[in-house]
């Protein structure tokens, strides 16, 4: 059975976020990265919740230096690019976990990218509520390039209530529909946004070094 | 030869705030929307049973993923915010009902 992961929410307040918790349980998820502070964070039975941070930076220079500072204080950290520079440094560096090219500008994904991206491509089904004719076009343009797994994709809500949560299938559904096979679609909302949460959170546990080495622990 | 078909249970969120008949034409218009009349007719979209919140509605299997993406882009109907949310796809209709029955229950 797959485990299913939305690694970007931004609820408003706590009372919304219980509310998004308790409908992904039932929508089957596992886990879920927040965004912004997390105050007594409710507990839901079989649910992992952890933080994420998004950066928005517009220099290469201003880039490094806050994933210097955040990269050990979160979970999950993204970076939405204000510029092709920079989202060409973001996706070559390894502290960096997911990229958001479909931001305000969006950025293709082209052969340069797949050159160097080690860091997953995030889709936010939230920017297709709010402008959908762009949003689809940059994702036409992108998707042969997340076919056969050649550029890691993730496929993320960015939800901020509770209505604007869909289920694993749904989110999957945006790249089948552009042409991606149904597998990497499907790994897109499961393994690989769970793989990278689950990962560093052992890590900020101590439980594994940064390179991806499990710490052997003896009594 | 017979045509293939897919059967999708869709709940509405929040159950109260259309009628299933409601939701299923903003299932059409955001099909038409983003296919063209030409998408809604090779869809074969038709609503089957509304029950508490939820809808049930066939379409043709060769449609099946771009009726789930117009769901999942449906977040409004007669000016309310809501979702579709697709909870079940199956290729006999006899399974939804066995869902539905269970999250009734």
């Amino acid at each position: 059975m797959r485990t299913y992961a939305d690694l970007w929410w931004r609820p408003t307040s706590p009372e919304r976020l219980a509310g998004m918790l308790e409908v992904a349980r039932e929508m089957g998820y596992r886990a879920v990265a927040v965004e912004g502070q997390l105050p007594d964070v409710p507990h839901v039975e079989g649910l992992e919740v952890v933080r994420r941070l998004t950066l928005r930076a517009d220099g290469v220079n201003q880039l490094h230096k806050e994933l210097s500072r955040v990269r050990w204080a979160y979970e999950v950290v993204s970076v939405v690019p204000e510029s092709r520079e920079v989202a060409m440094a973001a996706l070559r560096d390894n502290r960096v976990d997911t990229v958001v090219m479909l931001g305000d500008e969006p950025i293709p994904v082209d052969h340069h990218v797949a050159e160097v991206a080690r860091a997953a491509v995030e889709v936010p089904l939230r920017r297709f509520l709010e402008d959908l004719d762009t949003s689809l076009s940059w994702l036409l343009s992108s998707a042969k390039w997340f076919r056969r797994g050649r550029v890691k994709v993730v496929v993320s809500s960015g939800a901020m209530d509770q209505l604007e949560l869909r289920t694993p299938v749904q989110l999957a559904s945006l790249l089948i529909v552009a042409g991606v096979e149904p597998e990497v679609s499907r790994k897109a909302v499961s393994d690989l946004p769970y793989s990278i949460q689950r990962e560093n959170a052992l890590r900020l546990k101590g439980l594994m070094d940064h390179s991806g080495v499990w710490e052997v622990l003896r009594d | 030869m017979r045509r293939k078909r897919r059967y999708l249970l869709v709940r509405v969120r929040p159950p109260d705030a259309v009628t299933g008949q409601q939701a299923f034409e903003a299932l059409k218009g955001s099909v038409r929307t983003l296919f063209g009349e030409v998408g809604l007719l090779l869809s074969d979209l038709r609503l089957l049973r509304e029950e508490r919140g939820f809808v049930v509605v066939r379409c043709s299997l060769g449609q099946v993923w771009n009726v789930v993406l117009a769901a999942t882009l449906t977040n409004e109907v007669e000016g309310r915010k809501v979702a579709l949310d697709v909870v079940r796809i199956s290729g006999s209709l006899r399974k939804i009902k066995e869902a539905l029955h269970i999250i009734m229950s």
